[in-house]
């Protein structure tokens, strides 16, 4: 094995075992048990396991998940800013993952990575489906729909100055709208593997249609959705996946929620609608979502997953990743195809 | 030719679906088999080299609808002449020749560089002169266009 790339799970196991050893002074016949790699996150590599120890002579056991950088993933974000961001959220009143390590350098594992305490429960993005992974009934089902509008109608409301996420969180200079779409355009440049006109029009589309600016910037979650929240016993346990996190137009977080491409996902037809979602959404935050600013993060947040798509493919074919990424032509033209129509 | 390949494709997709998935235990190779499962449905195996060609085909159509606009003024001429060229490329007098897939990719890649520059002309033009009535119609057609909509 080569020094601190811990390649397999008993590898990994060993490495670890000796991290924690020297990280709980305290702790007695530090052991590790359960270790196995969790089948979501598409940008970081997550391991569950139970770590013992004993400490005074008293025996504990603590679930832990380890989230280690892939070789490349579809997101290059900095570990360092979402693990002091989930600590300035251990004082909010939101279910996110306490976090106990983190390491930025190689040394340990070959690559960046923290550990966090485990919550229970199970993600899958068809949660409200009828696909029903958890087998909820439909009451239960538009219960947590609602919840997950209270839950980002929440993330919106913190007090970000109280709680010193905007001095773990750079506040955007200008438009954070402008800020959005250099920072997706930029990534479209840097790569789409092949030219992407279509994506460039809609660049466009997007820089002649930036809504006004907010009247306070909030915590944007960046990538908040059904399949980023941990269930169980059909309440939303934890938030989880904070990487894309910045300081924003809360809208953002509204438009991906609403992107056409989730609209089966995110919604009950006939009982949970979008309509329902951005009254009650209106009502818990007092910010209101005219058409035009809905369409704008709309078309904002397919574009993002488009660049995301590309990302994919691009380190798919690169042999960096096992993920297997299809051409995102379907996905392109559907970027489009919400935007609506560009009349002359 | 039987199978054909989206019906070899279908067939492994059945296989790994009701034949290997029950038997993985692991979440993490799981979650990965669902991915491979869904990768293989979402290409038209049948189709991918000829839908080359006819992308190809219709981003030449679509160049040649830009030609008049390029033709109209000076300091797009270059373009126009790349553009002129590219278009002959994609239509070929010999309708029978078959291209390989590596080429046919090829082209249309340049074809659709072809289309990112005229999209960079017309915004540069529609920025100093938003009446431009036939640079926005322009705009227009190929969003219609590139969204798949003409």
């Amino acid at each position: 094995m080569s020094p601190g790339v811990a390649a397999t799970a008993a590898e990994l196991a060993a490495v670890l075992q000796a991290y924690l050893t020297r990280r709980l002074p305290n702790a007695a016949k530090v052991t590790l048990g359960s270790l196995r790699r969790s089948g979501g996150g598409t940008s970081r590599e997550n391991w569950s396991f139970d770590a013992s120890w004993t400490t005074d002579g008293k025996p504990v056991t603590r679930p832990l998940l380890l989230r280690r950088d892939p070789i490349a993933g579809v997101v290059e974000t900095d570990r360092q800013v979402e693990y002091r961001l989930l600590q300035a959220l251990e004082g909010a009143p939101l279910p996110t993952p306490v976090v106990r390590w983190f390491e930025a350098d190689g040394a340990e594992l070959g690559r960046p990575f923290m550990i966090m305490d485990r919550a229970q429960g199970a993600s899958d993005r068809a949660v409200l489906t009828d696909r029903n992974p958890f087998g909820l009934d439909v009451a239960d089902r538009v219960t947590l729909g609602r919840r997950y509008c209270e839950l980002l109608a929440e993330v919106h409301r913190l007090d970000i100055e109280h709680l010193g996420i905007d001095r773990v969180l750079p506040p955007p200079h200008g438009s954070p709208a402008e800020r959005e779409i250099d920072r997706w355009e930029a990534e479209l440049s840097r790569q789409a593997l092949e030219p992407q006109p279509a994506l460039r029009l809609v660049a466009w589309w997007l820089r002649e249609h930036i809504p006004p600016q907010p009247t306070r910037l909030a915590l944007v979650h960046g990538d908040y959705r059904p399949a980023n929240a941990l269930i169980h016993d059909g309440r939303v346990e934890a938030l989880l996946d904070w990487e894309f996190a910045h300081l924003g137009d809360p809208l953002e977080d509204v438009g991906w929620y609403c992107a056409p491409l989730y609209r089966r996902e995110h919604f009950i037809p006939g009982r949970w609608e979008q309509p329902d979602f951005l009254r009650r959404y209106t009502d818990l935050t007092g910010i209101e979502v005219s058409t035009a600013a809905l369409s704008f993060w709309q078309t904002l947040a397919m574009f993002k997953l488009a660049v995301l798509a590309l990302t994919a493919v691009r380190i798919f074919c690169a042999g960096d990743s096992r993920r297997p990424a299809a051409p995102a032509g379907t996905l392109v033209r559907e970027v489009l195809r919400a935007a609506g129509a560009w009349p002359s | 030719m039987r199978p054909s390949p989206s019906e070899l494709a279908d067939g492994l997709r059945r296989t790994l679906r009701d034949v290997v998935a029950p038997e993985v235990a692991d979440d993490y190779a799981r979650s990965q088999l669902k991915l491979v499962i869904a990768a293989l449905g979402q290409v038209d195996w049948d189709n991918a080299g000829l839908d080359l060609v006819r992308d190809a085909d219709r981003l030449a159509g679509l160049l040649e609808t830009c030609l008049p606009w390029l033709d109209a003024e000076r300091d797009r001429h270059d373009e126009r002449d790349v553009i002129v060229a590219l278009v002959a490329e994609a239509r070929p007098h010999d309708r029978a020749a078959v291209p390989s897939f590596a080429d046919a990719n090829d082209l249309r890649g340049r074809l659709e560089a072809a289309v990112e520059r005229v999209v960079v002309l017309l915004r540069a033009r529609l920025t100093d002169y938003s009446d431009d009535r036939a640079a926005a119609d322009l705009r227009s057609r190929l969003w219609a266009t590139l969204a798949g909509k003409e």
